[in-house]
């Protein structure tokens, strides 16, 4: 199993379309893939579903803590860290 | 009764009883289905369904409100790929032998009850979106058709929780007399067609307690309804009701005559059309000639492009009204958020700064010149001037010019009729077209300046976005700069020069642009008897010293609310 922890800083926080970007992010890989809101303390949800990543509402400047487990998780936690640090192209 | 604040959307009192648009439906029973294979079929053909129909309404966000509503669309689309929406519907109907209704609506409500929990209130609102998704699909699978505001019986206030695009087409305008949403802003879809026509509208207001046939006040001006009002509310607001109708009629009544200042001085009021059923409804509402063609909507919502042939007969249709008037027809502005299934582009990091606009146009010139032949043969007995949008650089506008002589060479060599002395002006949008302006006027035959898009640019905030749209201030310093350098720009080079975009209908902003002496405002037709009373009420000679304030001043805030007292000021004087 894989971990990353991570700083959001899209102004919007993990919602709309940046949330949605991760979520097609993590829907690219086999590997099981959850996230929690760590800075409310919150409980581990399934990455690929919009619904769950909207749900832990994760404001600008709060951790997230992401877990992937199977076969691509390497590949998976990489890419995600790189979509999470990459402001850029995805806080519009 | 009970008294409601919201955001005033669009001015004006109306008195009507509600019309709640609803997407909710009948109670569903469970059922036990004999084959699981052929429900969980059903559900996927649901899904595609919806998909195709999400993904139509996509591309169809027209101009006005388009990438708020196009964000909002894309969520709902993956909403519609979601293990815990879709995949959880899925399994009750393989686990359960449960009926698709059920199993979903089940899903839906158990992730709209999680909602519920979450305290912030941006996050929480997606939870409406599931919600739409939901009932879209269950209309689907139930064969219901889509929700629609056709049948709205007379006088009616109609209630919505936002109306989309696609919701206001099929509105049935004349029996609706004013538009109230729990959701939304000033600068949304449904402020921008309150406005369009003429009715008042109350956006933002959360929930309203309404039933159908509550009876209603709409103070579109302060932004507040009143539901079930006593008899003293009502006959007070009736009072309000009739000077404002009165007003708007007097103003309508005088709205066909051309619109000069205490002093003399005359702006040309032109529309902004979109399509042809607007063009035919322009000369009535005021409009002196279109100073905006949008030609979009021939393109948008098909999957092949139009011909010339087709384009010609459009451009016929809509020139028609306008014998004598002048009309500005834009070329093609589609790319940033809008892309066309016709012309398939790559895919850009950010788009609003990539292939759009005259770019887009020069990058496929056998497109580009099947319009402009259309264009400039419809433009026969007409004073039609074609107009380019997105121009950054006088580069762009001469290969664009040279492509307006290449299609007039090829409409003569075949010996086709056209009006071969069209003025060719371009857009200013961009920051550096502003800047540049002394040059390119020279070239140029006139400028019209496209306020949100250069409001938008020169500021570096989308003027869309939920955060930043406050703050993208067409009256800030520095847009008021550029635009004043265009109008100086164009006038020093002899040329004529226009105003586009919102503000050249907010009559806020009326005394800083005709004292600046812009020569034309072009604005959408509901908005055009007020602004030409605006201009009667003003005195061209006082005019330069706004300007020179406006310009002074520090802020956009400063540039409002001095402008504010001006009118109220100057109001109380005449």
């Amino acid at each position: 199993m894989q971990k990353l922890e991570a700083e959001v800083i899209y102004p919007v926080g993990l919602h709309a379309r940046p949330a949605a970007r991760f979520v097609k992010v993590a829907k690219g890989f086999s590997s099981e893939i959850r996230v929690r809101n760590l800075t409310r303390d919150g409980e581990f949800v399934n990455a690929k579903s919009l619904a769950r990543v909207v749900k832990i509402a994760v404001a600008q400047h709060q951790k997230v803590s992401i877990t992937a487990e199977g076969e691509d998780e390497d590949a998976a936690i990489r890419a995600l860290e790189e979509f999470l640090s990459n402001t850029a192209e995805n806080q519009q | 009764m009970t008294r409601h604040k919201g955001i005033p959307a669009s001015g004006g009192i109306a008195i009507g009883k509600s019309y709640v648009f609803r997407t909710d439906l009948p109670v569903l029973g469970d059922r036990k289905v004999d084959s699981t294979a052929d429900e969980l079929r059903r559900l996927d053909a649901a899904i595609q369904a919806v998909a195709a129909r999400l993904r139509e309404l996509e591309r169809g966000v027209n101009e006005n409100g388009n990438s708020e509503r196009a964000e909002i669309l894309a969520l709902q689309l993956e909403f519609l790929d979601d293990p815990s929406l879709v995949g959880e519907a899925r399994r009750s109907i393989q686990e359960q032998s449960l009926n698709a209704e059920a199993a979903l609506m089940r899903a839906s409500d158990a992730l709209v009850e999680e909602f519920a929990k979450v305290e912030q209130e941006y996050f929480k609102q997606r939870a409406d979106d599931i919600r739409d998704v939901s009932v879209r699909l269950l209309r689907t699978l139930l064969g219901l058709p889509e929700a629609s505001l056709a049948e709205v019986p007379p006088a009616s206030v109609v209630v919505a929780r936002s109306l989309a695009p696609s919701d206001t087409a099929t509105m049935n305008t004349a029996n609706t007399v004013a538009i109230c949403t729990e959701v939304g802003s000033a600068i949304s879809h449904t402020a921008i067609i309150s406005r369009s026509i003429g009715i008042p509208s109350v956006v933002g207001l959360g929930g309203l307690p309404v039933n159908d046939y509550s009876q209603l006040i709409v103070d579109g001006d302060e932004g507040v309804v009143i539901v079930d009002p006593d008899e003293e509310t009502l006959v007070r607001y009736r009072q309000r009701k009739e000077a404002w109708e009165t007003r708007r009629n007097g103003a309508l009544s005088r709205a066909t005559e051309p619109a000069y200042t205490e002093d003399g001085r005359h702006v040309e009021i032109v529309a902004n059309v979109g399509s042809p059923t607007e063009a035919r409804r322009a000369p009535e509402l005021g409009a002196e000639g279109i100073g905006l063609l949008r030609t979009e909507f021939l393109f948008l919502q098909r999957n092949t492009l139009p011909d010339e042939a087709e384009q010609y007969d459009v451009y016929r249709r809509i020139f028609e009204p306008f014998p004598t008037g002048p009309i500005v027809v834009r070329t093609l502005d589609v790319g940033g958020d809008k892309e066309l299934p016709s012309l398939k582009r790559l895919p850009e990091g950010n788009p609003f700064l990539g292939l759009r606009g005259i770019r887009l146009s020069l990058s496929e010139p056998q497109v580009f010149r099947t319009q402009l032949r259309a264009i400039l043969r419809a433009a026969v007995g007409h004073d039609v001037r074609i107009m380019f949008p997105m121009v950054a650089t006088v580069d762009e506008f001469r290969r664009g010019r040279e492509q307006v002589r290449v299609a007039i060479r090829e409409l003569e060599q075949a010996g086709t009729a056209c009006n071969a002395s069209c003025q060719v002006g371009m857009m200013i949008e961009v920051p550096s077209a502003a800047i540049s302006a002394f040059q390119i006027a020279e070239e140029a035959d006139f400028f019209s300046v496209g306020t949100n898009d250069l409001t938008q640019y020169t500021l570096a905030m989308d003027r869309t976005s939920a955060f930043l749209s406050s703050q993208a201030d067409p009256f800030d310093p520095a847009v008021l700069f550029l635009i004043e350098r265009t109008v100086s720009a164009a006038h020093a080079a002899g040329k004529w020069v226009g105003i586009c975009g919102e503000m050249a209908g907010d009559p806020l902003a009326l005394p800083f642009l005709l004292g600046i002496g812009t020569d034309e405002l072009s604005m959408v037709g509901g908005r055009i008897a007020k602004l030409k009373e605006a201009i009667r009420g003003l005195a061209a000679r006082e005019l330069r010293d706004v300007v020179g304030e406006c310009l002074r001043l520090p802020s956009g805030s400063e540039v409002r609310t001095f402008l504010a007292r001006y009118s109220e000021e100057r109001g109380a004087r005449s």
